[in-house]
């Protein structure tokens, strides 16, 4: 059992991360910053956004972003001289050459770099395939082409355990095929990539045409989605052009709310369990579930330290050439135990409502798992609704006028109504791969076979306490920080202290060293 | 303290064991009221129809078929949680002792026992109703930690509707609390006895000094012929 020091392993160390505004990137970088202070050097690559600068952009994250909330706790007035000892900022873009880095500032990167943590991705589950192909295929491919050009920088390189793709049955091993395809179709990963660069370069397609392009390139190859078939592709074609480089594939499953750090409940965007949960707590009462699969959920701060442990084996010389990070073989938590879980958050939720309708009804108002083809799920609702709403519109054509006032407020009704289950038959198509069709579950032994030193680096998921997780962390979390961004609300920003501000300029520390091309 | 009619007769000599029923006794409603709530928050409405149902008609099962026993009621009351996960019976039996806390709690009877146990008896509690319920119960109230309750018996995280043995609340429940009473070598005619129900007859007969608390008819009436001290608690 190799033994791993993360003290040890990072001390004196130069670091670039990509993702680092990301979900995933910000908590990584904050919980590096606290809790291991003796590394050197963290370059973060951010890109530039219209007329936000890399720099500015990253003043802006670290003074309004809860993931940083424990550093402005321990530093106070003096976080911004600590961060500019500690960080440096590189503006640059994963989706060109050299991360698109000002040719000097990525030379003296490639002398300086003992690790390059790439977390950047586009983590869309229907995504538009120019953009998938940019991002997770060419960005992955740039970050080792980088990497090979550094003089001694290993790689860690996040993926997703769901390249598996739709799996039959038993659990996806933690390996790393150099032209993997799910349903054994041959793959050959190198031309399925220069094909898949001239199609975006030549196809002249709508924006829906290249989100569909996407997915039936993914079905093809037994994906569930573009997003799994364009991260997988990433992993073959990282395995045939490594050569020599040292590299390690963390591979999380559902990245959820933080158990820790920051502080329980942390979470961010609308990407993963936050619709499912959301669409839990309304008035919507039959959701397709298969309520015998796992759904494999690990919270952030378990990933980023899993990523801390790859990175910090890498440079130890004992890596593992994946990493999964999950739930499902040590500590299962099975999708009708999710269901029961939902429901009872959303209830202690509801009994708080100064509203009697939601405190009395809407708290008792569990949802019910029911299969995909049941008259009860969204996709027969919806068509109820349209039928009724045909038939009022019917009816008010034929009927006097003095009852069109109250045909005109059911028609708006029923259209609200249609509407809304439009949107959730859409989240259940989504997620129908993950809650409904595969029963998808991923061997971790990689991660379980390093002995850690530091505690705060080992926190094992079957010491994961699945009621206390969903009900009072998860949940919560996801109420707080994710349903507002599912309602188009704005979000709880963090009010670092008054003129906070990271020092810059020609003072040394924190400064702009590249500029995209 | 509400209306006391004995408690000049309850001056207990010391270490002389107390066994006390929970439910009526220290809070009013017994470990029935606690089932429907958990089967009238089951997850599909059908269920919460189907469950209800059947927790209602553990009344006529036990007077026709029960002989007296409340042990077959309880067994059928219980038998309606089938199918019920653990993780929703813990979650609304926290929420149904919040409840009973706050509405539910006969307060001069919970400071009468603390009285008892401060000086030093030891206390032993028996209920019908179910040890998720009763201990963080006592727990709460910094009663005691021995209780004899029920325990419902669960298959991958689900009640088969069953209760473990020995099942409390009737006649051989109270038979196996007195035989393990009887192997730890405790002196029953030193020890005092708490009832509420006809059901706890059985055990108030045992023992020295029996008393009967917000007695049924059944209990008054037996309480009344042999001369029990009677409790009224608020
Ligand atoms: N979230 C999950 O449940 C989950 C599960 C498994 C695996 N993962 C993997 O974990 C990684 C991080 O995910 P996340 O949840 O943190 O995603 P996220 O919140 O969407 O963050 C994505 C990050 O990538 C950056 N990025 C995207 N395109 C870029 C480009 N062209 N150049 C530079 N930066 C770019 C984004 O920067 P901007 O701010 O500039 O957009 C952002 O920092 C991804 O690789 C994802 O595949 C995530």
């Amino acid at each position: 059992m190799p033994k791993l020091s993360i003290h040890r392993a990072y001390r004196g160390k130069h670091i670039l991360l990509t993702g680092a505004s990301g979900f995933l990137g910000k908590v990584w970088l904050s919980l590096m910053l606290d809790r291991i202070p003796e590394i050197e050097k963290i370059y973060v690559l951010i890109r530039r956004k219209r007329d936000t600068g890399a720099w500015e952009r990253f003043e802006e994250i670290v003074a309004t972003s809860y993931a940083f909330e424990p550093l402005h706790r321990r530093h106070g007035e003096a976080l911004g001289a600590y961060l500019a000892e500690r960080v440096e900022v590189v503006e640059g873009d994963v989706s060109l050459p050299d991360f698109g880095i000002d040719p000097e500032a990525a030379e003296d990167l490639t002398r300086k770099l003992d690790l390059i943590v790439h977390c950047a991705g586009l983590v869309d589950f229907e995504p538009d395939l120019r953009e998938a192909v940019e991002t997770n295929i060419s960005g992955s491919l740039h970050a080792v082409d980088f990497a090979k050009r550094c003089q001694r920088a290993a790689l860690v390189h996040v993926s997703t355990c769901y390249v598996v793709g739709d799996i039959r049955e038993g659990m996806a091993p933690e390996a790393l095929a150099p032209d993997y395809a799910p349903n054994g179709r041959p793959m050959d990963a190198e031309a399925e990539y220069e094909e898949l660069l001239s199609f975006v370069k030549t196809a002249s397609l709508k924006d829906s045409e290249w989100v569909d392009e996407a997915r039936r390139r993914a079905a093809g190859y037994g994906w569930p989605n573009g997003y799994t078939y364009s991260k997988s592709l990433a992993e073959s074609l990282i395995r045939k052009r490594a050569g020599d480089l040292k590299y390690s594939v963390v591979r999380p499953a559902v990245v959820e709310s933080s158990m820790h750090y920051p502080f329980p409940g942390w979470n961010e965007g609308a990407q993963t369990c936050a619709p499912l949960s959301y669409l839990l707590g309304t008035w919507l009462r039959f959701f397709p579930i298969n309520t015998r699969h796992v759904l494999d959920v690990i919270p952030v701060d378990y990933v980023c330290q899993a990523v801390t442990v790859a990175g910090a084996a890498l440079m130890e010389g004992c890596a593992s050439q994946v990493i999964q990070v999950g739930s499902s073989q040590r500590n299962p938590l099975r999708l009708d135990r999710m269901l029961e879980l939902l429901n009872l958050a959303h209830r202690a939720h509801w009994r708080q409502s100064a509203s009697p309708l939601e405190r009395i009804f809407l708290s008792r108002w569990d949802s019910v798992a029911v299969s995909q083809d049941s008259p009860l799920g969204p996709e027969s609702l919806r068509k109820t609704a349209a039928a009724v709403f045909e038939a009022l519109r019917g009816l008010k054509e034929r009927s006097p006028k003095a009852i069109h006032e109250y045909l005109n407020k059911a028609l708006s009704s029923v259209n609200k109504a249609k509407w809304a289950l439009v949107k959730t038959e859409k989240v259940v198509e989504v997620f129908a791969p993950f809650i409904y069709r595969t029963d998808f579950r991923f061997v971790t032994e990689a991660l379980a076979k390093y002995q850690i030193e530091e505690e705060a680096f080992a926190a094992k998921p079957e010491d994961i306490d699945w009621r206390h997780y969903i009900m009072k962390v998860l949940e919560p979390g996801l109420r707080r920080w994710c349903y507002p961004v599912l309602e188009g609300k704005p979000v709880e920003k963090l009010s670092a202290p008054r003129g906070f501000r990271i020092p810059r300029g020609d003072r040394p520390g924190l400064r702009i060293a590249g500029r995209a091309r | 303290m509400g209306k006391a009619k004995a408690v000049a007769t309850l001056k207990a000599p010391r270490r002389g064991t107390v066994y006390i029923k929970v439910e009526g006794t220290l809070f009013k409603g017994g470990g029935w009221q606690h089932a429907a709530y958990l089967a009238a928050n089951a997850q599909s409405f059908s269920d919460r129809v189907f469950k209800l149902a059947q927790i209602g008609l553990s009344m006529p099962v036990s007077l026709f078929l029960g002989q007296g026993d409340p042990d077959l009621a309880n067994r059928w009351i219980y038998a309606g949680l089938k199918g019920l996960s653990r993780d929703r019976i813990e979650v609304l039996t926290e929420e149904y002792l919040e409840k009973v806390l706050k509405e539910g709690l006969r307060r001069d009877a919970v400071d009468f026992f603390l009285k008892l146990r401060a000086e030093g008896h030891p206390m032993v509690f028996f209920s019908g109703a179910l040890d998720g319920f009763i201990r963080p119960l006592l727990q709460r109230l910094q009663l005691g930690e021995e209780l004899h309750s029920n325990r419902l018996e669960y298959k991958n995280d689900l009640a088969t509707g069953r209760l473990l043995e020995p099942v409390m609340g009737g006649y051989a429940g109270l038979q196996s609390l007195l035989a393990s009473a009887e192997r730890s070598g405790a002196d029953l005619a030193k020890a005092y006895a708490y009832g509420s129900e006809h059901g706890d007859f059985f055990l108030l007969r045992a023992v020295g000094h029996p008393c009967a608390v917000n007695p049924d008819l059944r209990l008054l009436r037996v309480a009344r012929e042999l001369n029990w001290p009677i409790l009224e608690w608020d």
